[in-house]
């Protein structure tokens, strides 16, 4: 087993979690718009 | 019953469902606009479904999922990180804006927003130029393995395979126009995403799950020889003569950057967004398209790397080489394997409706850029009903063309393949994104940017990709942007009243 991300080593448990941080963050985004365009 | 009779009755019965869905959209298809953007009333779901089936096509399900067994699992790693980045970045930049834009400007195409944003018909009809060459040969790719595989898996000729799979795409896009096209891509988008989800549990349950299946990896030796490790390092494995010059790394992070970053500028996708009903679709939109994407991508795209630990419980040690040198055959291969009678049959109605659900949408840009850029700009004056039933014919014919070129493809096909993609992905970038947001952007900006980026993408490829295997969209997407800021520098400006809509926003 290796230390890293979703148990794979840095190289490439990175690609993972910066998709899964960009996915979290375009999702806030879009809710925060979204409260903004209704007021 | 056979699993060959059970596939033909999942078939038919996608097909004749597919139909019907066109026939539904004929009523909504009597007017260009109608026609082409289903009257910009569509909602978020089919928007959004429409989004990922048109950006993931079979290429996606059996190229994608496959080649992790190749590049380990740096690929769906990268390519996850990739697909959600350049999903979210056109959802937020792009349509917004282009939505309220081409609404006001009545603009029904992509060369047809560039004929209003600079305000120059030479843009629209590059642009149209560009989108008629590089699509047509962009199609060959699915139409090749639309035919293989249904050549396989239905017991028909290479060349009735095509066909089963093409025929029902024209006639539901002559009938019903986009709304049909939209509808269709939606119940496609569901078929790909529940068979890429049922592929995945599958895999997850034969293989132990996800921790159980990378710790037997590592201790596992490919082929007998190499450590299963290197599978799971970025760089550790890859085609032979790619390892051979120690550039893995480089080719699967310019390769998966290069596949994504074409969203920003692929009109097919790009046209979604002129069809949502209203911003609110649009903002609901950023949240499903990225989700659904990241999901179909997460699952089908880590497959690769596990099928290593099944493939060899099948086939002799040697016999593992062949696909390696053919990742494309990892997916249908662990279909045949794991999946009950019935269950496969649902996956290959699944990989069909993701090639169709893109080509529909190739096709739908590719007629719009015909009727409403070419030839209603040589005839203006054209009556609208004559040029809808020219358009509707129009279908059928440059559907068909990219089916003569497939029916006995040159040995260079894949590369004109890849080379149409890179076009079509780097010409629009600069003066789509930007174009929307900065005031500077010049018409000669635009059109000179798209000749540059295309010839780049030319060259790079005859000349330079074999031998630094750098994928010719990145030089081509470089020097289309900064060819399109330089020569805006220079020119002169659009007019007050663009300047002013750029400024506002809309």
């Amino acid at each position: 087993m290796t230390s890293g991300f979703m148990h794979l080593p840095w190289s490439t448990g990175i690609g993972y979690l910066i998709g899964f941080i960009a996915l979290i963050l375009g999702i806030i985004y879009a809710l925060i718009k979204g409260k903004e365009d209704k007021r | 019953m056979s699993q060959l009779a059970l596939s033909w009755i999942f078939v038919i019965a996608y097909i004749l469902f597919m139909l019907w869905l066109g026939l539904k959209g004929y009523k909504g298809s009597k007017t260009l606009e109608g026609f082409f953007l289903a009257d910009r009333k569509l909602g978020p779901w089919i928007v959004s479904f429409s989004f990922f089936s048109t950006l993931l096509s079979t290429a996606a399900f059996l190229g994608g999922g496959g080649t992790g067994f190749l590049l380990g699992f740096a690929w769906p790693a990268y390519m996850f990180m990739f697909n959600i980045i350049f999903a979210v970045v056109p959802w937020i930049f792009i349509a917004p804006r282009i939505r309220v834009f081409t609404e006001k400007l009545k603009s029904l195409t992509i060369p047809d927003f560039f004929a209003f944003r600079y305000e120059n018909q030479l843009v629209r009809v590059i642009a149209s130029i560009v989108i008629l060459i590089a699509l047509e040969f962009n199609m060959i790719a699915a139409y090749k393995a639309s035919g293989n595989l249904l050549q396989v898996l239905l017991d028909v000729p290479y060349v009735i395979g095509i066909l089963i799979f093409l025929v029902p795409v024209l006639i539901y896009t002559f009938v019903g126009g986009f709304k049909a096209v939209a509808w269709t891509d939606f119940i496609q988008g569901v078929l790909m995403l529940a068979g890429g989800v049922i592929l995945f549990l599958l895999v997850m349950q034969h293989v132990g799950g996800w921790s159980a299946g990378i710790a037997e990896l590592s201790k596992l030796k490919l082929m007998g020889k190499i450590p299963g490790k290197v599978l799971l390092e970025l760089g550790g494995f890859g085609p032979p003569p790619i390892m051979k010059a120690g550039l893995v790394t480089q080719f699967t992070l310019s390769l998966a950057f290069a596949i994504c970053a074409a969203n920003i500028g692929l009109p097919h996708l790009i046209i979604r967004f002129y069809a949502a009903k209203n911003v609110e679709v649009i903002r609901k939109g950023m949240i499903i398209t990225p989700i659904i994407i990241g999901l179909f991508v997460f699952t089908v795209y880590s497959i690769g790397p596990f099928a290593w630990l099944i493939i060899p419980k099948y086939v002799a040690p040697e016999a593992l080489a062949q696909f390696v040198r053919d990742p494309d055959t990892v997916i249908p291969f662990l279909i045949q394997k794991l999946l009950p009678v019935g269950l496969n049959a649902f996956l290959l109605v699944a990989i069909i409706a993701a090639g169709q659900s893109t080509i529909s949408s190739i096709i739908m840009v590719l007629v719009s850029a015909l009727s409403r850029d070419v030839i209603q700009v040589a005839k203006p004056g054209i009556d609208e009903k004559k040029l809808l039933s020219f358009t509707r014919w129009a279908t059928v014919i440059l559907g068909f063309v990219p089916f003569f070129l497939a029916i006995k493809p040159p040995g260079i096909v894949s590369v004109i393949v890849g080379l149409a993609f890179s076009v079509i992905g780097s010409a629009f970038t600069a003066p789509l994104l930007i174009g929307l947001y900065w005031r500077g952007g010049t018409a000669q900006g635009a059109w000179i940017s798209m000749i540059l980026s295309t010839a780049t993408c030319i060259w790079w490829t005859l000349i330079y990709y074999q031998k630094v295997w750098i994928y010719p969209i990145i030089p081509g997407l470089i020097v289309g942007i900064v060819s399109f800021v330089v020569i805006s520098w220079f020119t002169k400006k659009p007019s007050a009243t663009i300047l002013e809509m750029i400024k506002a926003g809309s």
